[in-house]
């Protein structure tokens, strides 16, 4: 094969800038070995055009599809479903029609216990410049709502809490699917050398949602992308990174193995896969004090751990305070895609692993709920304008479902996946915007539906990537992120 | 490079190396081939390359017959270079200007071609790109009419074009190739790839070195590395071939092989312990599957016996069976069918059916054919010859299954007794009906004695005592009687009007013809006894009562034993509106009912599950909800639910009566069925008082008796006696029924020796249904009803089967005109062997796969594994003895320049180890593997091999995932082999990594035949990397050992400067706070009696004051190996002992509590007291120095539970004792506390460990059993305590008190004058920086324990390359 001897070349320059084998480099190249690779690489450079800019090493995509608007994303999950009818969805008639029966056919809940329409138990009024209406849940990101893009016609197709978390991050309703964060670790690799491109924060008693670890899963990806998961209050942040002999004693250690990795090496003619193996203890011993460092908030001022609330004295406010600073010290170190983690407050069905679920005393629940996040987040997107990086950073806050606008119970709202509301800020989006509308009871999702594709194949496109074009072949057949839907939302866009 | 050509037809040929494959019909060919044979070389790349891909991908919208898209038809030359609408897109010559490739690219918005069908591949496009820049040469003069294109754009064309593709052709037997080289091996698989290799004219590389190729071989085999003794053995002599042979079959035949082929096939089919989602619940069995394949893979059952047991071995006629005839191995394959995701509580029902299903279907197809079915679930595959309706046949047999349960002992085990208990059973009948009516007079007194207390409408003599009250209250006996006549008629009435409802569904069990239409499954009944007649009886197992039940007519699990098992599913309904179920129902032992919702096994809101009661009940289930969804009722005892409610081994239930009607349509009503009789006697013969009713119920029992006696019982007798019975009104006492004795202790006798079924996940069959397509896999647009078969690109025949046909699916599978399965399996047992299969892509042989790079190979392994009887051992030894699996692992130059990617063969694959022989091989090298086979899954921290550990979908085992142990969610045939930070951080700092590197330098150090530092480093090496090690590596190790002693020794010295400053710095504290300490403990003496009072008790608690008894329990101390009691204390030093009694409850949460006091502050590894199973696999203990010299900690098995504390270093223990608890909470929080403080900081560790009574024992001084090394406290426990649950703080620190250890120092603190408080603070503060520089000392301490530096050894050597790589 006349391109072979090319072909070589370019991998191993390419190899000695990532330290990634040659095999995996050819899987990210994902159409095969061989010829296939250099055209596929021929054909990206072809359409690269002035505005594409180049990724790091490691990416899939050597460079974007088009300008980004975006660098990175964090991704503020609220687990259990927050009622969009008591935030960011106003419903005057559920006010004057509180206490009747629903005009409209109920579906199916997953309770079965639906009582009448009930009025939302929290006040409403317009904010900002763009007077985009926010409940007294939120008066904090109530302040910074110019920043916002709230749609408010998501939608989802299960009504479970499993199922609907793996379809909003995954894009399929179960386990096994890469999650976005691993996508975009994939197609767009991580800007820094000593941390993972997918880094999942919690913090006190926080879990994953409903499903599990896997809802992070890197999927049939490399598994470098699957999202690692930092502990932000933990002694040790991340599983083993916390050194257990001195340093020195582990340098000599290293030294040691390395003399004895290098023989094995050259027997074996340079095996690539073992050269990264090797190079991959450098980075540990790295990451040791690096995630440490990073985890360590002493040098942030006190004034800044104010503004985010760590100095709460309640105790999960303070965690979730400590998990937004936390993602902002990973957008400065180059973290491609944060995702957080809400902490429970145990009211009306609300566990561990679905803090906003309530069933049963919502506005007792979703107030504390909201106190919990609602400053942390506010000071969030304010530090990173001031520091000038709400521009790169593009934030999506979403739970996995919206409440239904008649009550479970009397006090409580079951799930209701036809319709409800999410934002996002920074990275260009429009703030100020709304788009999309529910009906006015807030049951389904009326004027420019949206769906989890349309949300990721919005992210992606911030960040410089067509959606339909990141794909991994896997068991027979391309896949995305976005399935075979989505479209960016570009109304919302800058 | 390599050239496959497949010549497919007289007119046409088709693809090169790695290219697609594209084929198009002679038709379409010939009626264009004006050209043909003019300029043949011309045209050449145009027919093999483009024309294929223009009639595949875009005739059937571009083309000149119909109304083309875009005004662009591509079927001939002319129009093709005119272009469309927006001008011409080719410019011949030209790629750069010719649209048409920007437009294949994806690179144009809104014009990416092919329409939705996936974008071509890169190199078709460059095919395209070449063939412009040809000139685009086109011979198409004519555009093929519209019934041609019809006919090449159709399915049919299109199914046989895409059948050409490599791995649907028949397997063929090639010839060997015959190689001249003189020296080469004439083994066929040699000669296959070194055919190849001498074209390419590559020499293939020398055979690896013996020590490779023994521990090559190990870990191919057996999956862990050959202890150095076997490297010894089998390394001298392995230069003889014969040798290796006689290694390979010693390999075959050992016990780890099945365990390690075992976990290959686990991947194949996704394994999986949970279902995943939410709760993540356990798929209760699934270890009896994974035993079952190891059992299979080392009998060398044939795989074709497996793959039919995995499809339908439930089914099989001639079942297969364990060599002990009691296992029925071949029931237990269809198990993995239940591995699949489920969700939780789905709202829509069908919409999870259809997703359980796609899993089964896509990790069946993958695994055994190849395929990506699931792929053609929305449309017909867009690659291979796969229809949208193939998706739907198999759906529809799977979906005729449901979710079950497996009974897997043997038929005649299931069977043992039953028929001989059945006929003992008249004859016990008789003997009580007998003795009853001798004791009928009795019954009269009985009554009297027992109408006081029926004060319960559900007591049977409920209207005596209401009668009774009446009377006394002053009405009149005839009134009172008509008030209960009265009821009784309402009663009777209500059941008239019940069994008059309109009903959508209705089954009677006593009628044959409804039991008929239900599905039994389980060993309760038998065809012949599908259900009971009115008066059918059991007889009480144990105890002293003689008839557990009499019973009306219905359907029942319990009649000959309630070991039993049955599962009685209803067939499927289809739900109207406002429909309620009503069942009425009686069991015990957890047996519950619930409907069942589109098969879906899970329980949940909206799925709810009704254990039944011992008393007859309709109950009711309002199924409004779901409205519209396909249901249907199960009745199950505990252990048979596809999701077992309980595991009582005796469970049981009844049924006599199902119904589903409207909502609004009147309820049933039961309550006074037992007393018909009764009221019969009343109004034949009207009793003039309360005497004469009492006659009259006796009257009514006693024909019931003789009516049961002749077997002529109505229900309404059955239920009378059996409330009789129960009420005491009847006598049932077997010690009073002397002469029944016999015959009920000869009937319990064998009942005893029935077994419990031992159950797995399976399937249950019941009437097939064929399934509608969905109409672009929308289950909410059915289409046309699809029949149940196989592929149609096998055999379209529809399935003319009652059952689901799964067994018709198992033959379709194997036959021989389906080449996909040997070839699957083939490649597959390639890939493990050498990293990489002939086809690279071992779960996709379809057109998206690789191509294989020995074809001829693949066939001539397919060939053989059909001809030799499917054997996986003989099919890995024939392949493992040739020389090409035995080669070295360096490529040669010529190699390295032709060939990078090794497909040829030329050398063997550098190969990381699989995450389970990672963790196998440090628990082996290391000495802690536990080798034990088979058995429930465990956790992580258990030292087993690793297929065993537990595989639940939400918390998959951390270390082995981090060396990418695949998620179980479909067919991994290949894993990924990544490099990641992770890998590296747990051998740099994984505790466990560390606590084995202890363990394996103390066996070195205890290694008598190791007398020299050289012989012990040689032993490690070969142990850890299976070769010797060369003469300048000793040298090096040994100045390891050398520095890492003079490093010690050095950090030594400065813990024992930090220990001096510390010491200095605690007196001053004790100088302050001291005086004040004493004031206050005299005024405190009362309180300590107080506390006393108040402190809790335990369960167990020894004083060791002159005995070791237990003064709660009865859980006594023995002492072993010298310990003894001195002083008011347990005295031991190093080598004693004290193992008690079993404790007498079982506990879970708890609090172990200790006074102890030290001979030794550097002390290491020695346990207070402890908590164990009897052979101390599990257990959770106080821990003195074990990580950290000096510091107390939570010890546990492994350190599976057991983190530091990170408490202060132990200083004070030699002077007096110092008190310590550690408390488990049940959310796995473990807190430790000394002298009534917290001691350092609490964790979080798995939830806590539950000892069972009877079996767990508390032992002191040591660890944990068994005793040895290491282990052993030198000291005196003065105290100890062990509790049921956590204890508070503050209840500690009552225990503190009350154990008279003064006052805490918070206490003094407090009292402190300001002044001083500062300065304590001070001298705290300093003292935790000393702290701070001790844990960065870690964990180097002043120590002179000599395994430390040969735990370093160990450490650097789990660090090598050369130990997770095989080469």
């Amino acid at each position: 094969m006349k391109d072979m001897p090319d072909m070589r070349a370019r991998q191993d320059s390419v190899e000695k800038r990532s330290r990634f084998s040659r095999r995996e480099l050819l899987k990210t190249c994902s159409t095969g070995f061989g010829a296939m690779a250099l055209s596929a690489m021929m054909a990206e450079a072809a359409r690269a055009n002035a505005s594409s800019t180049d990724l790091p090493a490691g990416a899939a995509l050597r460079k974007t599809h088009h300008q980004p608007k975006a660098k990175h994303v964090i991704f503020l999950y609220m687990s259990g479903g927050v009622s969009h009818v008591d935030s960011f969805d106003p419903k005057p008639r559920l006010m004057t029609d509180h206490g009747k029966p629903m005009p409209v056919k109920i579906q199916r809940t997953m309770f079965n216990n639906n009582g009448n329409i009930m009025g939302s138990p929290f006040a409403f009024q317009p904010w900002g410049e763009s007077g985009i209406p926010v409940s007294e849940m939120f008066p904090h990101v109530a302040k910074v709502v110019d920043e916002l893009a709230v749609i408010r016609s998501m939608t989802s197709s299960v009504n479970e809490h499993a199922q609907a978390n793996f379809l909003m991050h995954t894009g399929f309703p179960l386990m096994g699917y890469p999650s976005a964060g691993a996508w975009a670790s994939y197609g767009l690799g991580s800007e820094s050398s000593d941390l993972p491109g997918y880094v999942v924060l919690q913090s006190g008693a926080a879990v994953p949602p409903h499903g599990g670890v896997s809802l992070y899963s890197n999927g049939f990806l490399p598994g470098q992308h699957q999202g690692s998961i930092f502990k932000a209050d933990a002694a040790e942040a991340v599983r083993n990174i916390r050194a257990a002999d001195p340093a020195d004693w582990q340098r000599r250690r290293l030294e040691f193995v390395e003399s004895f990795d290098q023989s094995f090496l050259k027997a074996l003619d340079k095996d690539p896969q073992i050269e990264a193996a090797i190079q991959n203890y450098e980075t540990a011993f790295r990451m040791q004090t690096e995630v440490p460092q990073l985890c360590d908030l002493s040098d942030e001022t006190e004034e800044t751990k104010k503004r985010y609330g760590l100095d709460s004295s309640t105790p999960d406010k303070a965690a979730y305070a400590r998990q937004c600073l936390l993602a902002r010290r990973l957008v400065e170190k180059g973290v491609r895609f944060i995702e957080l983690s809400c902490l429970t407050k145990n009211i009306g069905a609300g566990g561990a692993a679905n803090p906003w679920d309530q069933h049963g005393a919502l506005k007792e629940g979703h107030t504390a709920m909201a106190y919990q996040v609602d400053q942390p987040i506010a000071a969030l997107i304010g530090d990173l304008r001031d520091r000038g990086l709400l521009d790169q950073t593009l934030i999506v806050w979403a739970g996995e479902f919206g409440r239904t606008p008649f009550s479970q119970g009397g006090d409580g709202r079951d799930h209701n996946p036809y319709g409800f509301s999410v934002w996002l800020a920074g990275g260009g989006v429009k703030g100020g915007t709304i788009h999309g509308a529910t009906d006015d009871l807030g049951y389904y999702a009326v004027e420019n539906i949206c769906t989890v594709y349309d949300l990721w194949a919005t992210v992606l496109h911030q960040l410089g990537v067509d959606h339909e074009e990141l794909t991994y072949r896997y068991g027979g057949r391309d896949f995305r992120l976005t399935d075979v839907h989505g479209q960016p939302i570009r109304a919302i866009l800058s | 490079m390599i050239v496959n050509v497949f010549f497919l037809s007289r007119t046409m040929l088709v693809a090169v190396g790695f290219a697609c494959l594209f084929v198009i019909s002679e038709t379409v060919f010939e009626t264009n081939c004006v050209a043909k044979g003019a300029e043949p070389d011309r045209f050449e790349f145009f027919e093999s390359h483009i024309r294929p891909v223009l009639v595949e991908r875009c005739y059937s919208c571009h083309n000149s017959s119909t109304d083309s898209s875009g005004g662009f038809a591509l079927d001939a030359r002319v129009p093709l270079l005119a272009g469309g609408d927006l001008g011409a897109v080719i410019v011949p010559g030209k790629p750069a200007e010719s649209r048409l490739l920007a437009i294949l690219r994806h690179e144009i918005d809104g014009l990416k071609m092919p329409k939705n069908s996936g974008k071509l591949d890169a190199e078709t496009v460059n095919n395209f790109s070449q063939w412009i820049l040809d000139g685009a040469p086109d011979p198409r003069e004519k555009a093929p009419s519209a019934n041609e294109i019809a006919s090449v754009t159709s399915w049919e064309a299109t199914l046989n074009a895409r059948k050409k593709w490599w791995s649907f052709q028949p397997i063929r037997n090639p010839e060997t190739p015959i190689i001249s080289d003189g020296s080469a091996s004439q083994h066929p698989i040699d000669c296959f790839v070194l055919e190849q290799l001498l074209a390419a004219k590559i020499q293939p590389a020398t055979e690896a070195d013996p020590h490779s190729l023994v521990r090559r071989t190990f870990f191919a085999l057996l999956g862990i590395p050959p202890s150095p003794e076997e490297i010894h053995q089998w390394t001298k002599t392995l230069k003889d071939s014969k040798q290796f042979e006689l290694l390979v079959d010693h390999l075959l035949a050992r016990p780890e092989f099945g365990e390690r082929w075992a976990r290959h096939w686990m991947d194949w089919i996704r394994y999986a312990d949970t279902h995943g989602s939410e709760g993540d619940p356990e798929i209760q069995g699934t270890s009896h599957y994974r035993d079952y394949l190891i059992r299979a893979m080392n009998a060398d059952v044939p795989i074709d016996q497996l793959i039919r047991e995995h499809i339908a071995g439930d089914l099989l006629k001639n079942p297969r069976l364990d060599p002990t005839g009691t296992i029925n191995e071949s029931a237990i394959g269809p198990a993995h069918w239940r591995m699949v995701f489920h969700g939780y509580a789905p709202t829509d029902a069908l919409d999870e059916k259809v997703r359980f299903i796609d899993d089964q279907i896509a990790a069946f197809s993958k695994a055994f054919l190849g395929l990506t079915v699931s792929c053609a679930r929305c449309h017909d595959h867009k690659f291979d010859p796969v229809s949208q309706r193939d998706y739907y046949a198999m759906f529809g047999i799977l979906g005729s299954c449901r979710p079950g349960r497996t009974l897997i002992d043997a038929p005649d085990v299931l069977g043992r007794h039953r028929e001989e208990l059945r006929r003992k059973k008249p004859e016990i009948r008789t003997a009580v009906a007998g003795q009853w009516s001798r004791l009928m007079p009795d019954v009269g007194t009985r009554m009297n004695a027992l109408v006081a207390a029926a004060d319960t409408p559900t007591s049977l003599l409920h209207l005596f005592n209401v009668i009774g009250k009446d009377v006394d209250g002053g009405m009149s006996f005839e009134q009172a009687l008509d008030r209960q006549q009265n009821a009784w008629r309402k009663d009777h009435e209500n059941r008239l009007a019940f069994a008059g409802t309109t009903r959508s569904a209705n089954w009677n069990f006593s009628q044959q013809e409804d039991v008929a239409e239900w599905f039994e499954n389980g060993n309760a009944t038998t065809p012949a006894h599908p259900s009971s007649v009115a008066g059918d009886f059991s007889v009480a197992a144990e105890g002293d009562g003689t008839i557990a039940t009499i019973v009306p007519a219905g359907i029942y699990s319990n009649m000959v034993s309630n070991k039993h098992a049955l599962r009685l599913t209803s067939p499927t309904i289809d739900l109207d509106e406002n429909t309620k179920l009503w069942v009425q129902s009686i069991g015990d032992g957890g047996a519950a009912v619930r409907y069942v919702v589109q098969n879906f096994p899970r329980n949940g809101p909206n799925y709810s599950v009704t254990r039944l009661t011992r008393e007859w009940k309709w109950q009711s289930f309002d199924l409004t909800y779901w409205s519209g969804d396909d249901i249907h009722i199960e009745l199950a005892t505990a252990p048979d639910a596809p999701l077992p409610t309980d595991d009582d081994a005796r469970s049981w239930f009844g049924v006599r009566n199902v119904v589903l009607q409207k909502k609004d349509q009147p309820a049933p009503s039961e309550a006074l069925e037992a007393l018909d009789g009764l009221f019969e006697e009343i109004s034949q013969s009207p009793p003039r008082s309360v005497e004469e009713l009492n006659a009259c119920f006796v009257r009514a029992l006693l024909s019931a008796v003789t009516r049961w006696s002749e077997g002529k019982a109505r229900d309404t007798d059955a239920l009378l006696l059996d409330a009789s019975v129960r009420q005491n009104i009847l006598e049932n006492r077997l010690s009073k029924m002397t002469e029944i004795e016999p015959l009920v202790q000869e009937y319990r006798k064998l009942e005893s020796d029935v077994i419990v079924p031992t159950r797995v996940p399976g399937l249950d069959e019941t009437i097939a249904c064929d399934q509608a397509l969905f109409e672009r896999g929308d289950h909410k647009k059915p289409a046309a009803v699809v029949p149940r078969r196989f592929l149609e690109m096998i055999d379209a025949t529809p399935y003319q089967t009652v059952g689901s046909g799964r067994e018709k699916l198992a033959e379709d599978i194997l036959r021989s005109d389906n080449p996909l399965t040997a070839r699957v399996l083939s490649n597959r047992i390639w890939h493990h062997l050498f990293g990489r299969g002939i086809v690279a892509t071992p779960d996709n042989l379809g057109r998206l796969g690789e191509r294989p790079t020995h074809p001829e190979l693949l066939d001539h392994l397919a060939h053989r594994l059909r001809s030799e009887g499917w054997s996986l051992k003989q099919f890995v030894r024939s392949v493992v003895i040739s020389r090409t699996w035995k080669t070295d692992s360096f490529p040669s130059e010529v190699a390295k320049q032709i060939d990078p990617e090794n497909r040829l063969l030329s050398h063997a694959f550098v190969r990381r180890l699989e995450a389970e022989a990672i963790r196998d091989s440090v628990l082996m090298v290391s000495g802690a593997l536990n080798r034990t086979q088979f058995g429930p899954s465990v956790d992580g921290s258990t030292p087993r091999r690793s297929v065993y550990v537990r595989v639940a979908r939400n918390s998959l085992d951390p270390f082995l995932r981090t060396f990418d142990f695949p998620e179980p969610f479909s067919a991994t045939g290949r894993r990924d082999d990544t490099n990641v930070p992770a890998q590296s951080l747990v051998f740099l700092n994984d505790p466990r990594i560390a606590a084995l590197s202890g363990q394996w330098a103390a066996a070195i150090l205890a290694d008598q035949s190791l007398a020299t530092d050289e012989q012990r480093i040689e032993q490690m090496i070969l142990s850890a990397i299976g070769r010797p090690p060369r003469s300048d590596e000793v040298t090096r190790f040994k100045e390891l050992l050398a520095s890492t002693r003079q490093a010690e020794q050095h950090r030594t010295e400065e813990l024992l400067d930090l220990d001096a400053r510390q010491t200095a710095l605690q007196l001053i504290v004790k100088q302050i706070m001291d005086p004040l300490r004493q004031a206050l403990e005299s005024t405190t003496q009362q309180s300590v009696l107080d506390a006393r009072d108040s402190a809790p008790t335990g369960i167990a608690r020894w004083e060791f004051a002159d005995n070791l008894q237990d003064s709660i329990g009865t859980a006594h101390g023995t002492a072993h190996a010298g310990a003894r009691l001195n002083a008011k204390s347990l005295h031991t030093t190093g080598q004693g002992y004290v193992v008690t009694a079993p404790l007498g409850q079982s506990i879970r949460e708890k609090t172990l509590e200790a006074w102890v006091q030290l001979d030794s502050l550097t002390q290491r590894g020695g346990g207070a007291i402890t908590i164990q199973t009897p052979d101390g696999h599990e257990f959770d203990s106080i821990v003195f120095g074990e990580q950290v010299s000096g510091e107390w900690l939570a010890g546990s098995n492994f350190f599976a539970r057991t983190k530091s504390f990170g408490g202060p270093v132990e200083a004070d223990a030699m002077k007096g004792p110092v008190h310590l608890a550690v408390t488990y909470s049940a959310d796995g929080t473990i807190s430790g506390y000394r002298n009534g403080i917290a001691y350092g900081e609490s964790y979080k560790a798995s939830k806590p460990v539950e000892f069972i009574a009877g079996q767990a024992v508390v032992s002191f001084a040591i660890r944990h059993l068994p005793a040895g090394e290491n282990k052993m406290l030198q000291g005196r426990i003065s105290r100890a305590q062990v509790f049921d649950r956590a204890l508070s703080a503050k209840e500690i620190g009552l225990l503190y008190k009350a154990g008279g250890g003064g006052v805490p120092d918070e206490d003094v603190f407090a009292r402190l004058e300001e002044k001083d408080q500062q300065k304590v603070l001070q001298i705290r503060s300093d003292i935790a920086n000393i702290e701070h520089k001790r844990a960065s000392l870690r964990p180097l301490s002043a120590t002179t324990d000599p395994s430390k530096p040969w735990s370093e050894i160990a450490r650097v050597l789990f660090m090598f390359k050369e130990f997770i790589y095989l080469r």
